[in-house]
């Protein structure tokens, strides 16, 4: 027992002066040192709205972690980008929860599955049967008010859209088996109408009008109704009998179109602030609500024209009526000016045409002009030289000195004015296009003593 | 002599300590004068036949990582994809060094790695094992893709990585890393 104590002693004492006589191998534990990829979930704001985006921390070791944001489409500069899938929405509490796959773009696209900084928005696998094969990087779930960054209408989270709910009200409830029944709809928008569009098309500071209305009744009739801002509509439908008594249902579409901020990734991952514009349909049946497609914009169908004023005697030129109408022909005297007042004459007007229905048509103006024709006989200082332009209210001048030439058959032949006008049409929704039609003005050429004959 | 004068205490009290240490190991260490009494003594403990797939193990992670830090010189990501299993964890990650090298330019090129002795831990089950090991690189930092060097060869801190390994097709193959 006595030799084993000193043996024990002795052991210590020699451990202890080895230990103090060679310095260690330092293991330091080093919590940085590890290669790694975490993603943390940042907010960015614009007016009420919050835009979620992912920043990618990549540690390599020795140099510690390196951050950058994580876009939404094949970044210019930066390796990781990320796509985003609505999986799921809660309605009332307005939570979506997203699947979010990071790839990198330098490496064949391939999945990458960073640590989240939540554990909460782990990777999963979809519950349901939209995406049954992709197993995401990343499942985040956003609150109300939150909209992910860089994603496009189409691509935000459409389905919500539907959850926007149109209230409808059909009177009376009953369609009668004997006698036609007239029915009244009237309809209103829920109170979180712009919250939901907002929510469903990731745009912040929202404006929206509703563009036209389809109501599809009982009996397979349609009805179509022009704008009405943010208003519901009423209106009336007389359905036949039917074979039994059944419930009025009516399924009402409102057309709507959305202007706000989206919040997207510039080349280099920064975040910029871009205007954006959707179209959407709401309403009183949530499979009937969706993404729209895009609003067709018909442009006019037009012909050059011009309001004329001829030089009087004393040799001035009036000002044009503001009601003339422009014509595609004038008159002038021999000799004297001819002052056309270039106008585009509208044949039909352009339209606006929703789920191939036109709900509404354009205004058509006409912005400036481009004379296209040769020199005439106007004195220097006043002719409109060729290629000239102008506006609206600046004339183009012309002046003949000759007699009317003849055709073959001795029929007096019209001079010709050829023109280019420059139109802007603007459709109720603040949508415009510019158009350009080219086109004659033909002048009829009158003089003294012309004989007259027939 | 002055030296001598300062120094003879603590030289006289090491000797004391040295003289009466040895006496103590004669004492404990001396043959006993006890009657050797017969008495049984403990079977030999039968030593563990190592596990030969541990080795196979600390082989595919050396391979692995070794090729990790080679795509951060080469800027190619493909070897070391193809020691993972498809479309895992560690195949995403193993294009880190990669993505730095392209999107910092300059990266760490390793001539060697030294493994610390002792930090290997492997444990193993059916077709899979968990791998935790510690290292530290010796090299220098470079520009990609010059790769002119922007300091002295040197030795990094430790790095310590923890994998999942699973045997598929016949070999190991790297499925997670520290994920």
């Amino acid at each position: 027992m006595m030799r084993q104590l000193i043996r024990l002693i002795l052991t210590v004492t020699f451990t202890s002066v080895v230990m103090h006589a060679v310095p260690p191998l330092q293991v330091e534990a080093d919590s940085e040192a590890q290669i790694s990829a975490v993603a943390t979930l940042r907010a960015a704001s614009i007016g009420s709205t919050v835009f979620d985006y992912y920043e990618l921390s990549v540690t390599q070791p020795p140099y510690g972690s390196v951050r950058h944001s994580l876009p939404t489409h094949r970044p210019g500069r930066y390796c990781f980008y990320s796509t985003w899938t609505l999986l799921r929405i809660n309605p009332v509490e307005h939570t979506r929860k997203y699947g979010v796959v990071v790839y990198d773009a330098c490496n064949h696209d391939r999945q990458v599955f960073p640590v989240p900084a939540n554990p909460l928005d782990g990777a999963c696998q979809p519950d349901d049967n939209l995406h049954p094969s992709i197993h995401f990087s990343l499942c985040p779930s956003i609150g109300p008010g939150h909209a992910p960054a860089g994603l496009a209408p189409a691509d935000c989270a459409a389905a919500a859209v539907g959850y926007t709910t149109l209230d409808a009200s059909l009177s009376p409830p009953l369609l009668d088996p004997t006698i036609p029944t007239p029915l009244t709809l009237s309809t209103a928008f829920a109170a979180d109408t712009t919250q939901s569009l907002a929510e469903g098309s990731c745009l912040a500071a929202l404006s929206w009008t509703t563009l036209a209305w389809t109501i599809r009744w009982p009996d397979g009739a349609s009805t179509s109704l022009g704008p009405s801002g943010q208003q519901g509509i009423t209106t009336t439908h007389t359905v036949p009998p039917t074979s039994t008594p059944q419930a009025a249902t009516v399924v009402a579409v409102a057309h709507l179109h959305l202007h706000g901020l989206g919040l997207d990734f510039d080349p280099s991952g920064s975040l910029v602030v871009v205007p954006r514009d959707a179209d959407v349909d709401v309403s009183n049946l949530t499979t009937a609500a969706h993404l729209a497609s895009a609003p067709l914009y018909s442009p006019p169908l037009l012909q050059v024209a011009a309001v004329p004023v001829g030089q009087t005697a004393d040799g001035q030129l009036p000002t044009p009526l503001a009601s003339t109408s422009p014509l595609p022909h004038a008159v002038t005297l021999r000799g004297r000016l001819l002052a056309l007042y270039p106008r585009a004459r509208v044949l039909r007007p352009a339209s606006l045409s929703v789920d191939g229905v036109v709900v509404a048509t354009g205004s058509t103006s006409t912005v400036s002009w481009t004379y296209l024709g040769a020199p005439t006989d106007a004195p220097p200082s006043q002719a409109t030289p060729s290629g000239a332009s102008g506006s609206p209210t600046q004339p183009v001048l012309v002046q003949y000195n000759h007699a009317a030439r003849l055709d073959p058959s001795g029929a007096p032949l019209d001079e010709t004015v050829p023109l280019r006008l420059v139109t802007t049409t603007t459709f109720p929704d603040g949508h415009s296009e510019t158009d350009a039609v080219d086109g004659t003005i033909t002048v009829t050429i009158y003089y003294p003593a012309l004989a007259d004959p027939g | 002599m002055a030296l001598l004068r300062r120094l003879w205490l603590p030289l006289a009290s090491l000797g004391v300590v040295a003289a009466l240490m040895a006496t103590m190991a004669v004492l404990a260490f001396r043959p006993s004068r006890v009657h050797p009494v017969a008495h049984a003594s403990a079977p030999p403990h039968p030593t563990p036949t190592p596990d030969p797939r541990v080795e196979e193990v600390k082989s595919a992670v050396r391979t692995f990582i070794q090729a990790f830090w080679d795509s951060a010189k080469t800027g190619n990501p493909d070897p070391v994809d193809a020691l993972t299993v498809p479309d895992s964890q560690a195949a995403g990650n193993a294009g880190i060094p990669n993505a730095f090298d392209r999107m910092e330019h300059h990266n760490f090129m390793a001539a060697y790695i030294e493994y610390m002795p002792g930090s290997w831990m492997v444990s193993l089950t059916d077709g899979k094992a968990e791998v935790s090991v510690s290292y530290r690189l010796y090299g220098h930092d470079a520009e990609w893709p010059s790769l002119h060097p922007r300091e002295p060869d040197h030795f990094t801190g430790v790095l310590t990585d923890h994998l999942e390994i699973v045997f598929e097709h016949g070999r190991w193959l790297v499925n997670k890393v520290n994920g």
